[in-house]
């Protein structure tokens, strides 16, 4: 999975907000479209149906500027949250660096997250990856409403791995940043461990999928 | 431009670090301590106001603690060209260069301002290079990385991103928070808790705002004599700390810029592999090796030997394109530079030079002591006279011209002898002198090494030709071919050709037809052993005699068609031809017309 290309100097991550239908990932990405100031962010693409459901999928490219030397951009991307674009799902997932997975804290969409969670590991192992090594974030959306799901069982069911999760109320703008810094850390942080491992850095290009 | 310029309030002491500068604050330290040694030059960028000139400012007033003897200068980029300007209009530019390249530690703020003025980049490269020279280091400030600098030459593209580039992101909520404290302190003012996190919670864009703001609030407390409380902070200010939007991405950039630089300090071979790839990408040199060295686990093991490798192999390519430039200037190898700028073909390279040196060697001049004036022939005799007037005259007549004679009868020494008078008289500056054997070794050798083309060309400079002893090519195959060859190119060209041999062409054995009949198209003398023993004479009369056709004793001559030699009166002897006792008759169209007489 390369990401870091040392050569050019850059480095490019592409990030995928998974979840069930209507937990808020484009959301999500629209909280951080308008928080980004101009001339760091690309246009927000979105491809979306006449009722404001995400029907492939949603892009946001952000330019990090160069960090330590390093010419830093993220690719985030949205899946339809909706079970019968699974398709388009695989085919958002492949070669992501990290995932976040933004859960529907409230309790009628209790099954539909681990459903979600599920599929996520399905296709994930559809493309040769590891559901259990792949940089992951869990977001506990809309904890703002009432009749919530408390967040030690979403915990218990939906991270068995111990990643970092953040409690969010994205349409608010809350938690969204928190929950995208720890993304992006996870998914530094292990390209530094997997470069340790297998000594392999490659030329980043990437396109939509 | 002096140290008296830095500004005693940058101090290292009192700079704040966070994670927006921590790389940046850890190798200025370094570059301070032992300057010249690490990171050189140590290029820092950011936008304004986040601590780049504190920072460079810092290291100068290290620097100038632990080694009080130091000789560094300070100066912004505006100063530096004043500098420059004045130099140039007082006529001292070399006296600012030589004071400016015995620097210890030169210190340029604000670089960017060098887009688009060629000048000054022209002499700061000069300046640059003596100070790399003595071993000084270089620490640069700009708002932007070097590639982005416009108009910046390439050269000092490549100096500036030869050493570390680190750039200063925005400070984070803590360190903001930190700064505020720190600032308050050296004023000697206390904050009421609460202020200076409300003070870092405004989406101020660099630190500057957020000290013109702290000082705005410490004003209030100094003129009104009571501590400003948080609660006030927005209203003095006339800003809300509510600008968390902002706020918000540069705390995450900062997050971000901290995990990136644990990330990237954990792998220094990728970093220094990469920065070499960057420096040397940009000076236009192929980079496969140390790009292929990325994927390859074995390699960055042992990255300093592999990049040594590596610029050892570009010192040697540089090595070998000045040595073609300063053999031939418009060598059309200097062309490929698809090898010259490879170090992957290196031995590609040396097979260029090796060319060129061939091409440019001298060629081989003509024993320095056989002249006329020494020579063993009269001076009155024809082919003394025809000699000379080939010497005189290179290219003009009898071209070429066959000496042919037994062994001992002076035909080398009259050979060399043509040469060195022509030398002599400048008529020719190149005059290749080369004995059949040596000829056809040489073509061995060349051919052995790939280098006929470079061979060729060094004989296809001569403006005279000599070869000595041209029978022991008989039989030859490839030297006889690249002779016919260099025989057309050579006359084409106005060069003057002259052979000896034993033989007369004719009776040479082993010869094409192509380069027999090209030998016979001159002129043919040939030497008698006995016109050897004639004492020297003077070789201006004997010239003068030659070019006014006056009669002269002497050998024996096969007039070839075309030249009229009546008047020689050289035909006292018979044509050996007719001394030989067998004679093949192919064809005689008018034989009843003939008596043939057997000589004894």
């Amino acid at each position: 999975m390369p990401l870091i290309n040392y050569a050019s100097r850059e480095i490019t991550c592409k990030i995928v907000y998974y979840g069930p239908g209507r937990s808020g990932k484009t959301t999500n990405l629209l909280q951080i479209h308008s928080r980004i100031p101009a001339g760091r962010k690309g246009e927000l693409v979105s491809l979306a149906t006449e009722t404001d459901r995400t029907l492939f999928f949603d892009f946001l490219p952000i330019d990090l500027g160069t960090l330590s030397g390093f010419r830093t951009r993220l690719q985030l991307y949205t899946v339809p949250g909706q079970v019968y674009y699974d398709a388009t799902r695989k085919l958002v997932l492949r070669g992501a660096d990290g995932v976040v997975f933004v859960a529907d804290s409230q309790r009628g969409q209790f099954e539909e997250n681990v459903a979600s969670m599920l599929n996520l590991r399905q296709n994930l192992q559809a493309h040769g990856v590891d559901p259990d090594e792949i940089p992951l974030a869990l977001q506990y959306n809309k904890r703002d409403l009432p009749d919530v799901v408390p967040v030690a069982l979403l915990e218990r069911v939906l991270n068995p791995r111990h990643v970092p999760s953040f409690e969010a109320a994205a349409a608010a703008g809350t938690g969204v940043f928190e929950t995208l810094r720890g993304i992006s850390e996870s998914v530094l942080r292990s390209v530094s461990a997997r470069l340790g491992a297998e000594g392999a850095a490659q030329v980043s290009k990437r396109s939509a999928p | 431009m002096s140290t008296t310029q830095l500004d005693p309030r940058f101090t290292f002491d009192n700079f704040v670090i966070g994670a927006g500068n921590r790389l940046a604050a850890a190798a200025a330290r370094r570059v301070a301590e032992s300057p010249g040694t690490t990171y050189n030059p140590l290029f820092i960028y950011s936008a304004s106001g986040l601590g780049k000139t504190h920072l460079v400012t810092a290291i100068g007033h290290h620097t100038r603690r632990l080694q009080p003897g130091a000789q560094l200068a300070y100066a912004t980029l505006e100063a530096f060209m004043d500098d420059v300007m004045r130099a140039i209009e007082a006529g001292e530019r070399e006296s600012f260069r030589s004071r400016l390249g015995s620097m210890g530690l030169l210190i340029l703020d604000d670089v960017q301002f060098l887009a688009g003025r060629h000048r000054t980049q022209e002499e700061l490269l000069r300046v640059w290079d003596i100070v790399s020279a003595n071993g000084g280091q270089v620490v640069l400030t700009s708002d932007r990385p070097p590639q982005e600098i416009d108009g910046l030459d390439e050269r000092l593209l490549s100096r500036f991103s030869g050493g570390l580039i680190v750039d200063i992101g925005a400070p984070d909520y803590e360190t903001r928070v930190a700064i505020a404290r720190r600032k308050a302190e050296e004023r000697g003012q206390k904050l009421q808790s609460g202020v200076a996190e409300t003070l870092a919670r405004i989406a101020f864009g660099n630190v500057r705002e957020l000290q013109g703001a702290l000082n705005r609030l410490l004003a209030v407390q100094e003129l009104e004599g009571r501590p400003v409380e948080a609660d006030e902070v927005a209203r003095i200010l006339g800003r809300v700390a509510s600008a968390a939007q902002l706020d918000e991405f540069g705390s995450f950039l900062a997050e971000v810029t901290g995990t990136l630089e644990e990330v990237v300090t954990e792998l220094p071979g990728e970093v220094k592999i990469g920065r070499a790839i960057e420096r040397w990408r940009g000076e236009g040199y192929r980079t496969r090796r140390l790009e292929s060295a990325l994927t390859t686990p074995d390699a960055l093991a042992a990255v300093d030997d592999l990049i040594g490798e590596y610029e050892a192999a570009i010192g040697r390519l540089r090595e070998i394109a000045s040595e073609i430039a300063a053999l031939d200037p418009t060598a059309p190898e200097l062309e490929r530079r698809e090898v010259l700028n490879d170090p992957d073909r290196v031995q590609e390279a040396e097979s260029l030079l090796e060319s060129v040196r061939t091409r440019c060697r001298p060629l081989p001049p003509p024993p320095a002591e056989h002249t006329f004036e020494r020579l063993q022939l009269a001076a009155d005799l024809f082919e003394y006279r025809i000699a000379l007037a080939v010497a005189e005259e290179p290219g003009s007549q009898y071209n070429p011209l066959f000496i042919h004679g037994p062994a001992g009868s002076g035909k080398t020494a009259l050979l060399a002898a043509i040469g060195n008078r022509s030398l002599e008289l400048g008529r020719a500056s190149e005059v290749a002198f080369v004995e059949g054997e040596a000829f056809a070794a040489e073509l061995i050798e060349a051919l052995e090494h790939n280098r006929v083309e470079s061979w060729r060309a060094r004989y296809r400079r001569a403006e005279l030709f000599l070869l000595d002893d041209i029978d022991v090519l008989g039989e030859t195959e490839r030297a006889q071919e690249e002779l016919f060859h260099l025989f057309d190119a050579l006359q084409r060209a106005g060069a003057q050709l002259v052979f000896t041999a034993s033989a007369a062409p004719e009776a040479l054995t082993g010869f094409a037809e192509r380069l027999r009949t090209r030998l016979e198209s001159g002129l043919v003398i040939s030497l008698e052993e006995e016109t050897s023993s004639a004492a020297p004479s003077t070789a201006p009369a004997a010239a003068a005699a030659a070019t006014s056709g006056d009669e002269v004793a002497a050998g024996s001559v096969v007039v070839p068609p075309g030249v009229d030699l009546a008047e020689s009166g050289r035909s006292s002897r018979p044509d050996p031809w007719f001394q030989d006792p067998e004679k093949v008759i192919l064809v005689w169209p008018y034989l009843d017309d003939l008596i043939v007489e057997e000589w004894e």
